[in-house]
């Protein structure tokens, strides 16, 4: 991915998703709205819906700490965007609080409003979230889980 | 048409073609050297390599699975920028067990020459695992 054709706006997604995963309020206070939602597909503790920039730094960031305590790294491999929205693959690392190597691909979409992020969605095989970062191996259980 | 308003509307009438189980619409469209990868680590995953693998190994997985009525495909989202469209739909239907499935998909479509070149898909996994296939578990999950 060469950074250098990056459209401001594609810049500016990619921030918002770094900013989330870095657990980085004052990064998120500049990229997003102040009303921005954030979902992620699934049925894990990280999955679901987070209305508002408050509720994904009090509710998201706690538990993306927990779960990745050394942080995660975030590879873009394709991004691009029609002006208003952004689509991003992304390939995300992590040493999780076991000490599991975890590694997934990632599809966020993000949406742009006034200059900053308004939405970003997910997408995601949490199969492999679920077992790698989770360690729960079987999806009929993980569907029992409650949802976020 | 605009190469990106053509790479839009190919994404779209390729998906609507799939999940009315229309090989032939769909294959159309589909270029012969065309790549389908969907992410993941499940036996549903993977990446096929040409319109043959696309049709005889992949989506015949899928097939068998739903009972023979219409399936569900809404799309929630759609654009494209050039030859690139970002698709985001709820897609599914009724399986041969009874059972409504159901899974929110975001799917890459590279378009050229009016033809679907690359699809990359990316869904949890996990109610398709558990829903159309519980055969299957315990799935893989090394990395």
């Amino acid at each position: 991915m060469n950074a250098s054709k990056l459209s401001p706006t594609e810049q500016l997604a990619i921030d918002a998703v770094r900013a989330v995963y870095a657990g980085d309020i004052n990064s998120l206070q500049r990229q997003t709205t102040p009303d921005a939602t954030f979902w992620l597909t699934g049925t894990t503790p990280l999955s679901g819906m987070f209305l508002g920039r408050g509720r994904i730094i009090a509710d998201l960031f706690p538990r993306l700490a927990l779960v990745f305590p050394g942080g995660v790294e975030i590879d873009v491999r394709e991004t691009f965007s029609d002006g208003r929205e952004v689509c991003l693959e992304l390939g995300l690392s992590a040493r999780t609080r076991d000490g599991n190597t975890y590694r997934n691909s990632y599809c966020y979409v993000v949406g742009i409003r006034d200059g900053r992020g308004a939405f970003l969605r997910g997408y995601a095989d949490m199969v492999r979230t679920a077992g790698c970062v989770f360690e729960v191996a079987d999806p009929h259980a993980l569907l029992a889980k409650e949802c976020v | 048409m605009s190469t990106t308003e053509q790479t839009a509307e190919v994404a779209r009438r390729f998906f609507q073609a799939i999940y009315r189980f229309d090989i032939s619409a769909a294959g159309a469209l589909l270029d012969d050297d065309a790549t389908w990868w969907l992410a993941g680590s499940s036996s549903l995953s993977g990446n096929y390599i040409g319109k043959r693998a696309i049709f005889e190994d992949f989506l015949p997985r899928f097939g068998p699975l739903y009972a023979p009525v219409e399936s569900y495909f809404e799309i929630k989202n759609l654009f494209a920028d050039g030859e690139l469209a970002c698709l985001e739909y709820l897609g599914g239907g009724e399986t041969v067990d009874g059972n409504a499935y159901r899974s929110f998909y975001a799917y890459v479509v590279l378009v050229q020459n009016g033809k679907v070149t690359a699809i990359r898909g990316y869904t949890d996994l996990t109610r398709a695992l558990a829903v159309l296939l519980p055969a299957t578990v315990p799935v893989s999950l090394s990395l």
